[in-house]
């Protein structure tokens, strides 16, 4: 058995301190092994319990519209033509790797207009692309989709075409099934209609919609945002983007995708003001609760609103509940979660297009609190996305105000627990992880391990990323910190692909991240 | 759509009420039930296997993103309802870096009430 605990900080002069361990109860108590390690006090000021920000020399070669960790910790940026009309019309399409330790950004070849596509990340570590942009509004016409789909691929960054969707999508969703498919939903077919078709990637054949997915013939929104739950079933948590939320009665359903079963799912309030909402599913995964932030409607242009609902997913009856408020009202709102099992939000916006909102928080899934943090510099509203990178930092990345511009600054967040001591380290761990196995991780650490989690690469953009997630490794052995941690059985809990490993320690200091392959 | 006519008055009723006007709605019908539902009947059955894309739900989709884009360019946002308390909208766009801004086709916010093809140009009260 081992116990740990920490001071507080011990003022100066202090020359000796005493401790004791104690048990209740009849028998003998030994200790045989004790140490005293120095925690390291920090000296940044107010970075030591709000984090810090910083906004790099370099700025985006593209308008990162879209972003995705990839397997090789580099993170991919699409712009396709960016939002931009005239990028559009002399078919000049972008995309660009930003390698996050060197700072340096490699072009690349981007075959067709992903603006405003989906995105997720597939089972053996390639992204799906599906759908982008056919068309730029004018008086006359508005947005359309493209049919076309490609995957790329983080070892060659090349994009590869597969074959075609049923109809054109702009602004689909995507969400990786326990099996490793994929469903797609909602945004605007090529004569810009909302598309209802339902669209299926079948990871065996590598392939769209044969056989075709039960359909349901009901249009989901833009970007809806579908979690999968530990029963294989999606949740729509009500976050979207633009508008009103078009889901039949409360705003929240459960989906079964293979018997086309759709089912209310009632409490969230606001329901026509959670546009560019983020919902996530809060670590970890296991316990099955989702929280939805904020939200507003870039057609009534309300002030966005600041309000939090929670929901679990484990029961019967899921019904959503009110939860802490965000500290201001926000849309265009970014969450990520973090590997000291808290989710941190930042950026947003109060108006369609308008308005920054300069304010983060972290939220703490236990404690139901939201606690301020230091807070980007850089206006994060529409077209802004933020991710977890493997080294425990947040990207925070785009913002394109009504004016037409785009803010092509890079931010970097810190976040307290990279400034408040040694880190611990992964050493050793398996690449390839199985469903229900036991895993033996090899950590070094100056105080006891306390947690282990894998964390999912985020794929992100329009503050949806629904398969961003945190699966649990509850901890089997502790042996001085070489670990054996047990890996669900069950992979609607953690979708296939790779995965971040992190381990934290008793102060709550998070690794970096090694990347494993589950399933 | 004469199929879809339902869920399109839904659709239309919950988007751009600022705009309705403007669009014409050519189909008329009972909304949702707004009740859980599995697939509806009438429909392509699930065994179907054409690669025939199902019906769509049409869609004001020129103002989808809460922008009117009978002004400016297609990547600006002229909004189609101001934020509450906005009492002068040109005043608001020029404070969004939105000023004098091209017109196209028709002047439906009446922000070029000078008529010279320019909403809140100079001359625009």
């Amino acid at each position: 058995m081992q116990a740990n605990a920490t001071t507080p900080v011990i003022p100066a002069g202090v020359d000796m301190l005493a401790w004791g361990v104690s048990l209740a109860g009849n028998g003998t108590l030994t200790t045989d092994d004790y140490s005293q390690v120095e925690h390291s006090a920090c000296a940044t000021g107010s970075a030591c319990t709000k984090g810090s920000w910083q906004v790099l020399s370099a700025q985006s070669p593209v308008r990162a519209i879209h972003a995705a960790l990839l397997k090789n910790g580099n993170v991919l940026l699409i712009a396709g033509s960016g939002n931009d009309p005239n990028q559009f019309a002399a078919g000049t399409f972008k995309t660009s790797v930003w390698n996050p330790t060197t700072g340096a950004f490699a072009d690349v070849s981007t075959p067709a207009d992903f603006f405003c596509t989906g995105h997720v990340q597939l089972s053996d570590g390639r992204l799906l692309v599906m759908g982008g942009n056919k068309a730029y509004p004018t008086a006359d016409h508005g947005y359309e989709g493209i049919k076309s789909s490609y995957v790329f691929d983080p070892t060659t960054n090349q994009y590869v075409r597969v074959n075609d969707l049923n109809t054109g999508h702009w602004y689909p969703s995507a969400t990786e099934l326990g099996n490793g498919d994929v469903i797609s939903l909602g945004g605007l077919d090529e004569n810009g209609n909302g598309s209802v078709e339902v669209e299926r990637f079948y990871k065996a054949a590598g392939s769209w919609n044969t056989p075709r997915p039960t359909q349901t013939y009901r249009f989901w929104g833009l970007y809806p945002s579908m979690i999968l739950l530990q029963d294989g079933r999606l949740f729509y948590t009500g976050s979207h983007v633009f508008g009103n939320n078009v889901s039949d009665g409360p705003g929240a359903n459960l989906y079964n995708v293979d018997s086309g079963q759709v089912t209310n799912v009632p409490g969230l309030r606001l329901k026509d003001q959670r546009d560019q909402s983020m919902s996530v599913l809060l670590p970890p995964a296991q316990a099955q609760r989702v929280a939805t932030f904020g939200g507003g409607n870039i057609e009534t242009n309300v002030d966005a609103n600041n309000t939090t609902d929670l929901i679990d997913l484990s029961g019967a009856n899921p019904t959503y509940v009110p939860g802490p408020n965000l500290l201001t009202g926000k849309m265009y709102v970014s969450a990520v979660i973090l590997p000291d099992g808290k989710v941190f939000e930042t950026g947003g916006g109060l108006h369609n297009r308008a308005d920054p909102v300069y304010e983060a928080s972290m939220y703490d899934p236990v404690a139901n609190t939201f606690t301020p943090m230091a807070t980007d510099p850089v206006p994060r509203t529409y077209h802004s996305s933020a991710l977890l990178l493997p080294d425990g930092h947040v990207l925070a990345i785009g913002n394109n105000p009504g004016d037409g511009s785009f803010d092509m600054r890079v931010s970097i967040y810190t976040p307290p627990y990279l400034l408040n001591g040694v880190r611990p380290t992964v050493t050793a761990a398996a690449a390839q992880w199985a469903y229900g196995s036991s895993q033996p991780v090899g950590t070094t650490s100056n105080v006891a391990i306390k947690s282990a989690q894998l964390i999912r690469p985020a794929a992100v953009t329009h503050s949806s990323d629904p398969n961003q997630r945190s699966v649990d490794l509850p901890i089997t052995v502790n042996n001085n910190g070489q670990l054996t941690v047990s890996l669900t059985a069950n992979p609607n809990i953690a979708p296939p692909g790779d995965y971040m490993l992190f381990v934290t320690d008793v102060n709550n200091i998070p690794s970096v991240a090694r990347w494993v392959h589950v399933g | 759509m004469v199929s879809e006519s339902g869920r399109q008055v839904r659709v239309f009723r919950q988007s751009l009420v600022a705009v309705l006007l403007t669009v014409v709605v050519t189909a008329v019908g009972t909304t949702d039930a707004g009740v859980s539902s599995a697939a509806p009947s009438p429909r392509p059955t699930v065994a179907d296997q054409r690669v025939t894309p199902a019906p769509a739900v049409q869609l004001p989709s020129q103002y989808v993103d809460g922008c009117d884009h009978h002004y400016g360019s297609p990547t600006q946002c002229v909004p189609v309802n101001f934020p509450p308390g906005t009492h002068d909208r040109c005043q608001w766009l020029r404070q969004h870096g939105l000023g004098s801004i091209p017109v196209y086709k028709r002047d439906q916010l009446k922000l070029d009430t000078n008529g010279d093809g320019v909403a809140c140009g100079g001359g625009d009260a």
